[in-house]
């Protein structure tokens, strides 16, 4: 006959087994969570207060093929490096919810925007390129869209050059040269003659 | 209670210290690669970091040469190649090849499906596979398989002006680097071998030649007392390295065919360190050009770079070598030489394809690809304004299309015509589609997307439809070179 003590004992140190796996099996599903958050890598920046103004957008629709430029409103910096990010934060926020005319990945987003006089250069996240669709004119169809807003809403942007994760990158998605300096009037010539 | 919160506490810690062990053989294994140079192909394999070793997983490098990997239990698994068989234990040091058992230097893992294997023990597996030991050069992580080292020679020749004149069993296209009297040789994807890390030149001209080998990849670095020139010549087996003239002028490829001096300057973008535009044709070797007027075809895509993947067996890089195949003999009954970039399911970089097309001087260059959304074609050509050139004029590398911008767009819209003719739609846009704005001739980049739109991959992949379009092209070509010799 076992003493009731140390059944008491046994059944504790069985209920602290079980109770220790189901707390490391919520502490692993919790990693999973975590980690699947910690790819989305989206700086963290103060958000912008204030009176909304206009912003310009040129969004792509991939199966109309064409790039239409719309207005919306949106609170900007005063600054033109936080002017350039939020506004390519409201079309790339055009592009990661669902239904969307043109799909981003889930974490793109920009990382940083300098200017070198009149080139403004975008650091992109990861997500940018790596969950990026191939496909000459889709990423053509972003880069475009891109550019175009940022020449709408900065008139200080003469080019623009694209960095992924702080890194010069050679394509996109397999495509579009990212290696390249966009001239903004070129963009802006190809958006007009892809809606005519 | 207390004791209990302890073990959690201690149970937390070691987890962290597990994540960050993990998070940092993660990072500081991501760019870790080992070449692998086999008779007429090189394939490069993730090295990973696992207990302070490098590991590759072997069943990747054995599936290049034909070898196959069976899962036979949970904690073990079986690689053959021909007759050979070696069973692979997860955890253990030994692998068993029948009777024999050969002792790795370090345990074998089996994870995610791979067999992971200890970088040191790879020759003396591949030597039971293969019968022959290939030769590992561990700190450079370059795996050289029996009979595939190309072993250069230097040699000094002094005279009025002394020349370093380089030679290779084979051709090579190092990218070339100059700064200052330093010229960098950085081969990319040549199994180079050299018999020294350094020479020092009693010269007054050259000081020295160092070889060095990192990552997959090997330098030269001649150290001059001037800038310095790299002249191919011998189809790409000879390099002579002579003082650079004073004003070096860039590349600019004629439209039209003549004997390709194989000599040029080097000048690589010092703005695009990640491009590595070849001096030289890299694919020279392979790559037989007519010394006539042909077109440069490039299926785009390749080897790793499957493009669009549109379904499990169907990808962007198969697609554009059929549209590529068609496209020549089209070309051909058309009475137009045509040679395509590649023929096989080979990877080559951007640099290197924009590279041998304007070494060799080719009439027009067309690069194929394929992909949604919409219907029938899109052509494009560079997004570069046209700059009305002159000879001698410098033109940096990432512009080299801009002299030819105005005769590629009498092609795009050739193409774009001939295309209506045999009712496929098309659309006609620049874009900087890689590597056509630092081609030097005629070039567009066609798009082929499904007939009706949507996502039709199966008859964007059908012979006829491709066969419809790529005859389109043909007789677009045959269109336009009329037009530019007219208007010459």
């Amino acid at each position: 006959m076992i003493p009731r003590h140390l059944q008491i004992a046994f059944a504790l140190l069985l209920i602290a087994l079980v109770g220790g796996g189901v707390y490391m099996y919520q502490l692993k599903r919790r990693d999973e969570r975590n980690l699947a958050h910690s790819s989305e890598s989206r700086p963290v920046s103060a958000p912008v207060n204030g009176p909304k103004t206009l912003v310009k957008l040129a969004i792509a629709y991939d199966d109309d093929g064409v790039i239409t430029r719309r207005e919306t409103a949106a609170a900007l910096p005063e600054d033109e490096a936080g002017r350039a990010r939020e506004v390519l934060r409201s079309v790339i926020a055009e592009y990661t919810r669902k239904p969307a005319p043109h799909v981003l990945a889930e974490g793109t987003d920009v990382r940083a925007v300098y200017f070198i006089d009149g080139l403004c250069v975008v650091d992109m996240t990861p997500q940018f390129a790596g969950g990026h669709r191939s496909g000459v004119l889709l990423e053509e169809f972003t880069v475009l869209s891109l550019v175009e807003t940022l020449s709408m809403n900065v008139p200080a942007v003469k080019s623009v050059k694209f960095l992924v994760d702080g890194k010069d990158r050679e394509t996109l998605a397999g495509h579009a040269d990212l290696q390249t300096i966009y001239d903004v009037q070129a963009v802006h010539a190809i958006v007009d003659g892809l809606n005519r | 209670m207390r004791s209990t919160r302890r073990t959690w506490a201690i149970a937390i810690v070691l987890s962290a210290l597990s994540a960050g062990v993990l998070h940092f053989h993660l990072y500081s294994a991501e760019d870790k690669r080992l070449a692998v140079y086999a008779p007429g192909a090189r394939w490069v394999l993730n090295v990973s970091d696992i207990e302070g070793r490098p590991y590759i997983a072997f069943d990747e490098l054995l599936g290049h040469l034909g070898g196959t990997l069976v899962r036979a239990g949970k904690d073990s698994a079986r690689l053959k190649l021909d007759r050979n068989t070696g069973e692979f234990t997860d955890g253990s040091d030994r692998v068993r090849f029948g009777r024999v058992i050969l002792r790795t230097q370090g345990n074998v893992f089996l994870r995610d499906g791979h067999a992971l294997v200890p970088l040191t023990s790879t020759p003396s597996l591949l030597k039971i596979y293969l019968g022959s030991e290939p030769e590992l050069h561990l700190s450079g992580r370059r795996l050289f398989l029996p009979g595939t080292q190309a072993q250069a020679a230097a040699e000094l020749k002094k005279g009025d002006s002394s020349a370093l004149v380089l030679s290779f069993p084979n051709s090579v296209a190092p990218s070339v680097h100059s700064e200052g009297g330093k010229l960098r040789l950085s081969f990319h994807r040549e199994p180079v071998v050299f018999y020294a890390d350094k020479i020092d030149y009693p010269d007054k001209l050259f000081q020295s030649l160092s070889f060095s080998e990192n990552n997959g990849e090997a330098e030269m670095v001649i150290q001059g007392a001037t800038p310095l020139l790299a002249n191919f010549s011998d189809n790409g087996r000879t390099i002579t390295i002579t003082p650079a003239p004073a004003a070096p002028v860039v590349a600019q490829a004629p439209t039209t065919a003549s004997p390709s001096p194989e000599t040029q300057p080097t000048q690589p973008p010092e703005s695009a360190p990640n491009t590595t535009p070849p001096t030289t044709p890299s694919l020279g070797s392979r790559l037989e050009t007519p010394t006539h007027f042909f077109v440069a075809i490039d299926p785009s895509h390749g080897g790793d770079d499957d493009g669009v993947r549109f379904s499990d067996k169907l990808v962007e890089k198969d697609i554009t070598l059929a549209l590529a195949r068609r496209l020549k003999q089209n070309l051909e009954d058309e009475g137009i030489s045509a040679v395509l970039l590649r023929d096989t399911d080979a990877s080559i970089p951007l640099g290197e394809r924009a590279g041998v097309v304007n070494a060799r001087h080719a009439g027009m260059y067309i690069s194929l690809h394929a992909g949604g959304p919409g219907k029938g074609a899109r052509i494009y050509t560079a997004l570069l304004s046209p700059e009305v050139g002159t000879d001698n004029v410098f033109i940096p590398w990432e512009r080299g299309q801009s002299l030819a911008l105005s005769r590629s767009i009498i092609l795009a819209n050739s193409v774009a015509a001939s295309l209506g003719e045999k009712k496929i739609d098309s659309q006609l846009m620049p874009a900087a589609v890689a590597p056509l704005s630092s081609i030097a001739v005629p070039a567009v980049a066609v798009e082929v997307a499904p007939p009706k739109g949507g996502a039709n991959w199966d008859a964007m992949a059908a012979p006829a439809y491709q066969n419809t379009a790529m005859q389109a092209v043909a007789r677009a070509v045959v269109t336009a070179r009329k037009h530019m010799q007219e208007g010459r």
